[in-house]
Parts: C-alpha cells; sequence; structure tokens
C-alpha cells in the first residue's frame, strides 16, 4: 500500500526534477561563435548628387568598397529608391527589402572653379539612424582623394578598423621585351588610379620602400658603379645615396621613426644588415654571420628585425633585437622563406614562401605559429602590408612570356583582387594612409 | 525458551510499526491534495531497511488506536496552506509573460540609448580634427563636420519609450506584478514599486512562492508560462535542435568585423522578444553595452546580425513550441566554438 502511494509520488517528484534540469539546460541563451563562411556587410552607394564629378566620386567609392573585401557593395541595377535629396532619410523599409545593411547618401557641390564641396551621410538600415556624416572641401583636382577619404571613413566606421583606401603604392613599372625591360619607379593610389612615374628607366630598379611620412622613397637602383640603396624625395625628385659602403647595398627599409634605413651590405659572397641614421649618416653593422642576411623589416615598435638568412642551410626567416645580437628562427615548414615584412599591427609576418617550385604568399605570427598561406602558385613574391595591416599586395608573375602584375589579398584569405597598372608590374610597397 | 520475550517485542514492534503505517496512509488520505505546481513539498523519505521492518510486522496483527493523532501529517498540513492551489499555479504562467511582455519595453530605452548615439557624433566630433593638417600634399581638404552630420545622434523614436516602463510601477501593486517582481530578480531588481499598499497575505503569498519554488522558477524560465499552462513542452533534444537552429540563423546573418580589439573578450548579448510567427516583437536589446569603445563595431555587428534575421523563418517542428522560444538570449561570441 505505501509502496503505491508513495512511490508515484516520487516518481513524480522525479519527473518533476527532471523537467526542471532540463529546463535549466537548455534555458534562454544561445551562442553564436565566428564560423567558416564569412559574410561581408552589404552597402549600397547611392549616386551622389551634382554634376558628372559627383557621380565619378561615387564610383570610385563604390570600387573601393568592391576591393575591400569585408564590404560588399550592391549593384545600383537592385537598388529601390533614386535618392533625389541627398539630405533626407533614406526609404528604410525598402533599402531593407534589397538586403542592404548601410547606404550612403552625399551630395558634391562646386562653390567655385577651383574648389570641390562633397558630403556624405551613413545610413544604418537596420535601425533607421544616420550613423556618420563629414563634409569635405578640396581643391578640384582632389576630388579622387576626396572620394576615397570617404570611402575610409565608412569603412573605419562600418567595419571598426581603420581605412586604407587613401595611400599610395609605389611599384616598379616594367615595359618592353622580356629580355631587357624597362623598369621605372611609379607611384599610384592603391587603387591603380593616378599613375606618376619617378624615374626615367635609364636604370634598373627594384625594391622601393616608402617612408613613413610617405614623402621619401629608398630603393636600390643599378647605375654604372655598384648598386645602391638609393633615396628619392617624391615632392623635389631629389636623389642621393644612402651611405658610402664599399660593396653592394641593397633591400632597403625605413625604420618606424623614419630616423634610419636598414639595409643590406655584400661583401664576397657574403651580406649582412647595417643601419644608418638618415642625420648623422652614422652607420651600424648588426649581423655578423658567413651568410647571406637580407630583407630586414621592423616591428612596428621599433625594437626587433625581421630578416631571412641562409645561415641554417636554406632561407629562413629570423627575428632579432633592432640593436642586433643573437637571431631566432621562426619558420619551420616546409621549403624556404624569404622577404618577411612586419604588419603595421605587429600581430603576424608576411613572407614569401617557395617550396616545391612554387611560390606562396602567407602571414605567421611573429613567434613563427600560425602560418597561413594566402596565395600559391608559379611565382608570387615581395608582399607589402596595408597601412592597416589587414591587407597584403604583391605581385604575381604566370610566367611565360607575360609579366607580373600586382595582387592584393585580405590576410584571412577572403578575396584577392588584381591592382589595375599600365603595364607590368612588380615590388609594390604600400605607402601610409595619407589623410 | 528464550525465543519468548523476543516475540513479544515483535510483535508489539509490528503492531507499533502497523499504528505508524496506518497513521500516515489516514494522514496521506485526508490531507489536501497536492496541488501540480507545488511539487516543493517535503517528501519524507525512508530508507530500505525502514521499509523492511515494516514490511516484516504481521498480517494479522491488530491496528493500534492511534490514529486520531497521526504526526506524519503535521508536515504535510504546514506545507499544504502555504501554497494553496491558486496561487502558487496561477502566478508563474502570468509572472512569465509579464517578464516577456514587460522585457521588451522597459530595456530598449535603457540600453540602446548610450549605444547608438554614442558612437555617431564621436568619430564625427573627432574626424574633422585629425583631417584638416593635410600632412603631405597641402591638398586642402578640410572636413568640415556637416550641420546635417549633428542629426545623427538624435534618435528619433528612443526619447518616448524610457517613460512607458514606468508608468505603470507606481499603479498598482498587484500580486501578480510584485510575484513577477520577485521572479524577475535575475534580470531586474526592482523591489520597490510595491512596497505601498499591498496587504501581508499577499507579501507572505509571494515570499512563499518565491522560497519554496526554486526549482519551479528555473522550470518556468522556459517557456511553459503561457497563460494556460498547456503549451506543449519541447524533448531536450528538440530543444536543442532548436537552439542550434537559431545559432545557425543568427551566424548566417552575422558580418564580423575583420578583428578584434585585443584584451579581454567581449561577448555581447542581445536580449531577443519574439512573435510567434517569428519575426521580432520589438527592437533587440544589448544588455551589456561595451565598457571599451573599440568593441562598438563588434557589438553593432551582432546587433544587425538580429535585425538581419528578422524575420525569422522558423521551422514547423519548432514553431508548435512558442512559448520555449519566445524570448532569447543571444551570445555573439567572438571565440571560435570549441570542438
Amino acid at each position: 500500500m505505501i509502496l503505491i502511494k508513495i512511490l508515484p509520488r516520487l516518481a513524480a517528484f522525479a519527473a518533476m526534477l527532471g523537467l526542471a534540469l532540463n529546463s535549466a539546460h537548455a534555458g534562454e541563451d544561445i551562442y553564436v561563435h565566428p564560423g567558416a563562411n564569412f559574410t561581408p556587410v552589404t552597402i549600397a552607394v547611392t549616386p551622389l548628387a551634382g554634376d558628372d564629378g559627383a557621380t565619378k566620386l561615387s564610383a570610385i567609392i563604390t570600387n573601393d568598397f568592391a576591393h575591400s573585401v569585408f564590404l560588399q557593395p550592391l549593384n545600383p541595377t537592385s537598388f529601390p529608391e533614386q535618392i533625389s535629396d541627398a539630405q533626407a532619410r533614406p526609404n528604410i523599409d525598402a533599402w531593407k527589402t534589397v538586403n542592404a545593411q548601410f547606404v550612403v547618401t552625399g551630395r558634391v557641390l562646386h562653390g567655385d572653379a577651383a574648389h570641390v564641396t562633397a558630403e556624405f551621410r551613413l545610413w544604418d538600415i537596420a535601425t533607421g539612424q544616420q550613423v556618420a556624416g563629414q563634409q569635405y572641401v578640396t581643391e578640384a583636382a582632389n576630388g579622387r582623394r576626396v572620394a576615397h577619404m570617404i570611402a575610409d571613413a565608412i569603412f573605419s566606421r562600418v567595419t571598426g578598423e581603420k581605412g586604407f583606401f587613401d595611400s599610395h603604392i609605389v611599384f616598379v613599372d616594367e615595359s618592353g621585351p622580356k629580355e631587357k625591360r624597362r623598369k621605372r619607379l611609379a607611384l599610384m593610389d592603391m587603387d591603380g588610379a593616378n599613375v606618376k612615374y619617378i624615374t626615367k628607366g635609364d636604370q634598373l630598379v627594384v625594391t622601393p620602400r616608402f617612408s613613413p611620412s610617405a614623402q621619401q622613397i629608398a630603393y636600390m637602383s643599378f647605375g654604372d658603379a655598384d648598386p645602391k640603396v638609393t633615396l628619392l624625395d617624391i615632392e623635389s625628385g631629389q636623389r642621393e645615396a644612402v651611405g658610402n659602403f664599399p660593396g653592394m647595398t641593397f633591400s632597403p627599409r625605413f625604420s618606424p621613426d623614419g630616423q634610419r634605413i636598414i639595409m643590406s651590405l655584400s661583401d664576397g659572397s657574403t651580406s649582412n644588415l647595417y643601419t644608418m641614421d638618415l642625420r648623422s649618416h652614422a652607420s651600424t653593422r648588426l649581423t655578423e654571420s658567413s651568410s647571406i642576411d637580407t630583407s630586414p623589416s621592423y616591428s612596428p615598435d621599433g625594437s626587433q628585425i625581421a630578416f631571412e638568412s641562409d645561415r641554417g642551410g636554406a632561407q629562413q626567416i629570423y627575428v632579432m633585437s633592432a640593436s642586433g645580437g643573437p637571431a631566432k628562427r621562426i619558420s619551420f615548414g616546409e621549403g624556404r622563406y624569404s622577404t618577411p615584412v612586419w604588419s603595421p599591427r605587429g600581430d603576424i609576418i608576411a613572407f614569401t614562401k617557395q617550396k616545391s617550385g612554387n611560390f606562396a604568399i602567407g602571414v605567421m605570427k611573429p613567434d613563427g605559429s600560425g602560418e597561413r598561406i594566402l596565395t600559391e602558385g608559379f611565382h608570387n613574391e615581395g608582399p607589402t602590408f596595408s597601412p592597416n595591416g589587414l591587407f597584403v599586395m604583391f605581385f604575381r608573375d604566370p610566367g611565360g612570356q607575360s609579366g607580373a602584375k600586382i595582387y592584393m589579398a585580405d590576410i584571412f584569405g577572403h578575396g584577392e583582387f588584381q591592382v589595375p597598372t599600365p603595364g607590368y608590374a612588380s615590388d609594390p610597397a604600400w605607402g601610409p594612409l595619407l589623410n | 525458551m528464550s525465543e519468548q520475550p523476543t516475540n513479544t517485542g515483535l510483535i508489539f514492534s509490528g503492531a507499533l510499526h502497523a499504528a505508524l503505517l496506518a497513521c500516515v496512509l489516514v494522514g496521506f488520505a485526508s490531507a489536501p491534495r497536492f496541488d501540480d505546481a507545488a511539487e516543493s513539498i517535503p517528501v519524507e523519505t525512508i530508507t530500505q531497511s525502514q521499509f523492511n521492518q515494516i514490511m516484516k510486522g504481521e498480517r494479522d496483527a491488530k491496528p493500534a488506536k492511534l490514529i486520531e493523532q497521526p504526526p506524519a501529517p503535521k508536515t504535510i498540513a504546514a506545507a499544504a496552506p502555504t501554497p494553496p492551489a491558486e496561487p502558487a499555479k496561477a502566478e508563474p504562467p502570468p509572472a512569465l509573460k509579464h517578464i516577456d511582455e514587460a522585457q521588451p519595453a522597459p530595456e530598449p530605452p535603457a540600453r540602446p540609448e548610450p549605444q547608438a548615439p554614442a558612437p555617431p557624433p564621436k568619430p564625427e566630433a573627432a574626424k574633422p580634427a585629425p583631417t584638416p593638417p593635410e600632412p603631405d600634399n597641402a591638398e586642402v581638404i578640410k572636413p568640415k563636420p556637416v550641420a546635417e552630420a549633428k542629426t545623427a545622434p538624435e534618435p528619433p523614436t528612443r526619447p518616448k519609450t524610457p517613460d512607458k516602463p514606468r508608468e505603470p510601477a507606481p499603479e498598482k501593486p498587484k500580486v501578480d506584478v510584485l510575484a513577477r517582481l520577485v521572479d524577475k530578480t535575475k534580470t531586474d531588481e526592482q523591489p520597490k514599486p510595491p512596497a505601498r499598499n499591498m496587504d501581508l497575505n499577499a507579501i507572505a503569498k509571494i515570499i512563499g512562492a518565491a522560497k519554496s519554488a526554486p526549482e519551479q522558477q528555473s522550470a518556468s524560465a522556459t517557456p511553459q508560462g503561457s497563460p494556460t499552462q498547456n503549451a506543449p513542452r519541447m524533448s531536450p533534444s528538440l530543444s536543442a535542435a532548436l537552439d542550434g537552429w537559431l545559432t545557425e540563423a543568427y551566424l548566417r546573418c552575422w558580418s564580423l568585423p575583420p578583428t578584434t580589439p585585443e584584451g579581454d573578450v567581449y561577448v555581447p548579448i542581445l536580449k531577443v522578444a519574439y512573435n510567434a510567427d517569428g519575426s521580432l516583437q520589438g527592437q533587440p536589446v544589448l544588455v551589456n553595452p561595451p565598457s571599451d569603445r573599440a568593441w562598438t563595431a563588434y557589438a553593432e555587428s551582432a546587433r544587425r546580425a538580429v535585425l538581419k534575421c528578422n524575420p525569422l523563418h522558423v521551422p514547423p517542428q519548432y514553431a508548435l513550441y512558442y512559448e520555449q522560444w519566445r524570448t532569447k538570449s543571444v551570445h555573439f561570441d567572438p571565440r571560435l566554438a570549441q570542438q
């Protein structure tokens, strides 16, 4: 009897307890973690109100976003409305139907013949709020820069990252037959526009590097005598050899503070790393090995240097103090590693990796862990970081009779784009953000 | 010979046990019925040995007389009056309903405000300063904060909402309201409003309900708070599948910023209330706005994910259990899921 009476109650209690536990387990909380799929933020850049110039600015901004990987501009044919009043709120519901997460509106005004005023507004379609807005006044000739600055402001607001569109690239423009290429240093906007040649092509030039202020370029030039590291002032066009060394100097790079240039100096079959103070012209030897030490690159805080060396038998990447001393090898993967470049964020080092006859571009952490290959093929080489450290640019030569072209890819491997250049192009170096 | 006293003792013991048994039976029989929801009533357990003892009693022993004052019922009687059928049953459902109803209202005004308006003004304010210097090319780019840009910070709709939640509170300190407040202690701590004109019985009820049903609360924290309490319940596996489905849905709608700031990890939690058709009842509420502005873009990305996924097209197998997913707290964790 007791059993009959008590057991059902005990069972009921147990069931209740079980339910309670289950419910507590299920709860209201759900946890979303980043997945393998990458989804860019959709953005609609409506045509800025104004004349033809305004339309061009819109196109530049859209094109910037199309190469930003993290923002995806919507095709104008899908726009649900034409924005006639740049100051009015877009039809939020209509933009939701085309899955726009942000909408850019704006206008361009010509106050006088010499100046242009451009303004934009960024609308968050999810909340219906204007989340950014800015006005720029500039000389009419600088319209492209304004477009890049607007793109940077929007990119930064949406992603929380620094922009990178308003920046320049210096590269080696290649023309003529393969056996007798004419190589000139050229400058361009990061989107490939506004190409300007800064050397004549009478000397072979390689490995140009921007100074942190973007006012000077250091590069290696093959003149009549030994190849030398040369310093070029962009504004004045003035050139000078860096130091007066007995042998060949090559592979230059500026220190983060712009006060020194670090480079390799060859001595017979070996080469070592030296720095030269740009004001005092005093040079300091950093490595003393019987190997080839080259491609030095400072960490963004200037405290360390990554470089390549074959001191262990094959080219590998090493890291040492900026003042020299013992170096620690960080590359241990299969193949040979070269051209290390420290990200401006300091978190990764990009490199060229040669393996099985192919050349790859990859990144790894400064301790050598987390190696990630971004692209691999017949010949990829010479990575350079965007000012915000989210992209690398490099050159790729498909082989055969054609020549090299410049490409950019994000450091996560989500996207890759060719950067348009007038002809063949190699050795890109990404300059700092201008604005 | 020597067995004689033992037998007597046995018989006596048996009789006593039988009497006790009878008392218990009568007590149980006469005690008020358990309320379904009052499962937390103390239950007396007997050990296996006690049970065996009882079973050893002789079946033909005479019934004892001590039936009038059963000791056992006391505990039951003490428990019974506290959670009478009505309050125990009636309170949890409306309380839940109100949590669901009340949360969307008070939270939107409180939380999003500091978040959304804050970012816009500062970038604007900050930007103009750095840009004018034009370091290199002297290319006259003079960003001036647009006059209109200032419209950004003004949230058009927000100001209304803050008042809403306040009004109902002072009005009536109804018992349900109090019960809800007590139940809600997890999320809200506003025991103040009802303090005035409530009667002591109501307080006793509430305290009793809160005390006696901790497990009840955890159970009712999930959906069963329908007014009828007849809402179907999901099996644990189905519930897990639903959570998995929601997670997948939000992951598809989520565009993460390229990187996350260094230092302490921040996990935005968005409180979301759904309608039965899967649409949002209101704006998702960021429960824990980031203290570090570097995480603002990340928090916004989480919010956009929820809004982009609206309305959720809830598969029919889950739609039936609306009460169990009418509110969710979605954690957008920047760390990779552990395998």
